[in-house]
């Protein structure tokens, strides 16, 4: 059910190479399951045409793809120049205090994790974050603590 | 050749102001160390393809735009290039470099093992910034992380250079370890966190240039300052690849290897480089023993030796018979034959205590091949040899050679397991007629060569002769080559004489007559004393038990034979039926020649001293002519070249290779049984060497996926395999190369070759004993 087959073919029929498909395919496994299974990298390793360990070496390239199943809630906060001058560090360390789960980390309960990503062009809304995928911002630890406990505050 | 190779073009370039003339397509990173201006590289190694990744061998090149600073290790060169390797631009961006990798980096040089041969000490000392601007707390990653039997990882110290990806990639066709993540959070690992798996791991050891890959048999053991080297050959198969053997004081700490482009193209495999064990392990014999009263007793070398003597001459008038010596020096079995024939006068006399049959190809009427035929060959058959597991080093160059030549793999199970082979699937009976098959390919065929370990029939061997094409024979024993042309054969004298010959060898030897009538073969040998036809047996450092095809046969003989005497380097299970006992001395310890597979005589030096209670086979073959009142040449160099002044025959023998040999084909439960040489299984040294413990593991049985699955077998189940003359626990292993309808025990397996004809799974229970369940047979069906 990972990799939906028409899809599929579409995807691999976009590209003169077949390597080149790689990204959007575990995209589509990512889409459809919430993570990455370790079925969908053996499953896109055979259909484009490598080894299984160059797609975990591109999948944990990047920082959006998920090899875990994801939390209730995520938040992905910006660390980058903009977010970090306009208190990124600040929230991240209050969220780690109050919960005590930092960083790349997810609450034992898996009720929500805790990400630091690279500028996700919202600069003018720093300290920007994702929370389910959807930005929002300027944030604060307040409101981040309250998004992360299910108290509201979320983006539309 | 000459008239086909054209000159090189050549490209002139200006290197710090002085011209120069290189090959075009020569790297900078090259041209500039030839002529003496080294810049620093970590991710160029002249063995893989360039990468670009660490950036840290800049140098400056003048281009229309100014001068540029490009890596030296991907631009080749250029002509009229003008190169500044000390402009200040290329000495800043090295620096720079140089500052950026340490700024993670732990420091912990002192507890590192590579410090003092490392080149992020070296050169940093050289070319970079004396004190680090970094004062950020530092990131944390695995350190000591053990990768498999062999390897530790320090994520830490790792500066990301690839080579190690590379190595795996581009010269084993393997990816056992692979970059994960990006930026600073970049890492080395295995591809999902799983033990390292691959055979020929060490060699990251020295590609890593600085300490994030090492040896865990090395580690904390030295600084390089205080190692000795010496140079000498593996004896860990029949390749013979060349090795630095280093030295703290008197204790081997570790092998390097010593590339030989003619033999090993510098790579060792793991069995070879941890390989060193035996010198120290508990298990060695280190007294002679006699047996009294039933009992095996320590006692004196005069009194062992004597007691050889008291035995060969009571029991002697009924035969006396010698196995083995495929595992000694070229001078050691020249001087095992002399003492056979000329002291004891008896042809019965065999190195081929395993499945090989012969070891030169001349032996069977073919060429030689070179190891280096396999870069040139358009075609390569592999006849049923698993060359991965017999001689690993080789299979690299099959593995390099499988994507540009077409390679023919015949047998019951794939041979090549990595690499684009065409499969021939055959039972092992019917391989001399898939041999036939490809007589028209090798004919047509520009430079065609076959790989075949020698293990087989009469009609086998004639069906690779007649292909007319060039051979290499990767068997089971070091030194069967050494062994065959010191004549440890029925029917050969030394340099492939025929027993016509004799008179001319007994001059040599300082006259007296030669026993003429050939002798008996192995299987012949070990007939006569299971029937009570023979008085004396003697094995030299050979253990039919374990290794000869038929296993019962062995026993047998070894239960009957009056008079044994045992010459190892540990209490093998032969020894337990011996009435003398003598402790040799092994790999390492010894000097003298091997010859390899393919004809190349090579030295080995001692380098270790050995148990005090053990002596050098030619040591006690010479103390065992003196007390039979024979004086042999006392030293190897003595041997060596009496042996060279015999020289070979003007008109080399052939080897026989018996028609029937094995006792017929096994089965278990409706699939047939092989027994293949596997790595590590074990037989003479492997078994012992503590270094190799790690790797050892269960005997295991592997077996195709679909058979497991009708017998509702899994992998990693324990089974017990029930046959008429011995019973042996297993772990079950699927292995997809192995044809439907085969079972496979690795070779040298303690039972493995005593099963008999008939042979029953029955699976093992939690506590490891059998539970009354068999293990149903239904659905599968014999090919
Ligand atoms: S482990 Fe060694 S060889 Fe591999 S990338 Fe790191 S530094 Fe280079
Ligand atoms: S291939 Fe053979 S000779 Fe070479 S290192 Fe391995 S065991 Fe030693
Ligand atoms: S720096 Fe945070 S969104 Fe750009
Ligand atoms: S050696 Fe040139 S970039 Fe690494």
């Amino acid at each position: 059910m990972a990799l939906d087959p028409a899809e599929t073919r579409a995807i691999l029929d976009l590209y003169p190479s077949p390597r080149s498909a790689m990204l959007p395919l575990l995209w589509l496994g990512q889409n459809s399951d919430g993570w990455i299974k370790p079925e969908t990298v053996t499953a896109v390793a055979q259909l484009v045409g490598v080894e299984e360990s160059e797609v975990v070496s591109v999948l944990s390239f990047y920082t959006m793809y998920r090899t875990q199943p994801p939390a209730q809630r995520r938040l992905q906060v910006c660390r980058s120049l903009a977010c970090a001058m306009r208190g990124a560090g600040e929230i991240l360390e209050r969220i780690r205090e109050e919960t005590g789960v930092g960083p790349g980390e997810t609450a034992p309960d898996g009720a929500f994790s805790v990400e630091v990503v690279e500028c996700i062009a919202a600069c003018d809304h720093a300290p920007a974050c994702l929370f389910n995928e959807r930005m929002t911002g300027p944030l604060t630890p307040n409101r981040a603590l309250g998004m992360l406990r299910g108290e509201g505050g979320e983006p539309e | 050749m000459s008239d086909s190779a054209p000159a090189p073009q050549l490209v002139n370039v200006t290197i710090d102001g002085a011209p120069y003339a290189f090959p075009k397509g020569t790297l900078l990173v090259d041209a500039v160390r030839q002529v003496g201006h080294p810049v620093p590289f970590y991710c160029y190694h002249e063995k893989l393809k360039p990468a670009g990744a660490c950036r840290v061998c800049m140098v400056q090149m003048e281009s229309p735009r100014g001068p540029m600073i490009v890596t030296s290790c991907t631009t080749p060169v250029g002509e009229g290039m003008q190169i500044q390797t000390m402009s200040d631009g290329a000495r800043e961006a090295r620096r720079q470099v140089l500052e950026f990798l340490l700024i993670n980096h732990p420091l912990d040089c002192p507890v590192c093992d590579k410090g003092g041969e490392c080149d992020l000490q070296d050169f940093t000392l050289r070319y970079g910034p004396g004190v680090s601007r970094f004062a950020e707390p530092k990131i944390h990653r695995m350190k000591a992380h053990e990768l498999g039997p062999f390897l530790v990882l320090d994520q830490e110290r790792c500066i990301l250079c690839q080579r190690c990806v590379r190595y795996e990639d581009e010269v084993l066709g393997e990816q056992n370890l692979v970059l994960h993540g990006r930026g600073d959070g970049t890492v080395i690992d295995t591809t999902r966190g799983e033990p390292y798996a691959g055979h020929f791991s060490g060699n990251n050891t020295e590609l890593c240039p600085v300490g994030a890959l090492t040896s865990q048999t090395y580690r904390f053991k030295a600084r390089p300052w205080d190692l000795r080297p010496t140079p000498s050959v593996c004896q860990g198969c029949s390749l013979g690849c060349n090795i630095t053997v280093q030295r703290r004081g008197a204790e081997i700490v570790r092998l390097l290897a010593r590339e030989n482009a003619a033999v090993d193209g510098g790579w060792l495999c793991d069995r070879g480089r941890y390989g060193f064990g035996t010198v120290r392990a508990d298990a060695r014999l280190t007294a002679p023993q006699v047996r009294r009263d039933g009992q095996l007793v320590a006692t004196s070398w005069d009194a062992a030796i004597d007691a050889v003597r008291q035995g060969l001459t009571l029991h002697g008038q009924r035969g006396i018979a010698v196995l083995g010596g495929a595992r000694l020096t070229d001078e050691e079995a020249y001087l095992l034959g002399r003492l056979t024939r000329a002291v004891l006068r008896s042809n019965d006399l065999d190195w081929r205590t395993g499945a090989q049959r012969f070891a030169a190809p001349e032996a069977i009427g073919c060429h030689s091949a070179q190891v280096t035929d396999i870069d040139a060959a358009d075609l390569i058959v592999i006849v049923d040899t698993p060359v991965g597991e017999e001689v690993p080093v080789l299979a690299l160059r099959l593995r390099r050679a499988a994507a540009r030549a077409g390679i023919v793999d015949i047998g019951p199970e794939r041979n090549l397991t990595v690499g684009r082979a065409e499969r021939v699937a055959c039972a092992p009976e019917d391989l001399a007629e898939a041999v036939r098959g490809l007589t028209v390919r090798v004919a047509e065929a520009k430079m065609p060569l076959v790989v075949w370990n020698g293990s087989g029939d009469g009609e086998l061997a004639r069906a690779v002769a007649k292909l007319g094409a060039p051979l290499l024979v990767p068997g089971e024993f070091a030194n069967a080559r050494g062994a065959e042309a010191a004549g440890l054969l029925p029917d050969l004298l030394p340099g492939y004489r025929s027993m016509a010959e004799a008179a001319a060898v007994s001059e040599a030897w300082g006259g007296g007559p030669l026993p003429v009538k050939p002798g008996r073969a192995a299987a012949a040998i070990l007939e006569a004393a299971a029937r009570g036809d023979l008085g004396a047996l003697y094995l030299v450092g050979s253990n039919p038990l374990g290794t000869f095809p038929d296993g019962t046969l062995a026993a047998r003989a070894l239960d009957t034979i009056p008079f044994l005497v045992v010459q190892d380097l540990f209490a093998t299970d032969a020894a337990v039926h011996a009435d003398v006992v003598l402790p040799a001395l092994g790999p390492f310890e010894k000097t003298g020649h091997v010859t390899n597979l393919a004809g190349v005589r090579q030295e080995v030096q001692a380098v270790a001293p050995g148990p005090a209670g053990a002596r050098s086979d030619l040591d006690i073959f010479v103390a065992l002519a003196g007390a039979l009142g024979a004086t042999l040449p006392a030293t190897a160099a003595a041997v060596a070249s009496e042996q060279q002044a015999l020289g070979r025959a003007e008109k080399p023998a052939m080897v026989t290779v018996l028609d029937r040999f094995t006792s017929g084909p096994h089965e278990i439960d409706g699939l047939r049984l092989l027994v293949r040489t596997q790595l590590y299984a074990g037989g003479g040294t492997a078994a012992f060497d503590p270094n190799l413990h790690v790797v050892r593991g269960e005997p295991r049985l592997r077996i195709h996926s679909t058979d497991a699955t009708a017998l509702g077998l899994r992998s990693g189940q324990f089974v017990i395999a029930e046959g008429d003359g011995a019973s042996m626990r297993a772990v079950i292993e699927l292995d997809d190369g192995l044809e439907p309808g085969y079972v496979a025990f690795g070779a040298h397996t303690p039972g493995a070759n005593r099963m008999g004809q008939r042979v029953r799974l029955v699976l093992a229970g939690e506590n490891g004993l059998a539970s009354t369940v068999p293990v149903a047979a239904m659905g599968v069906n014999r090919r």
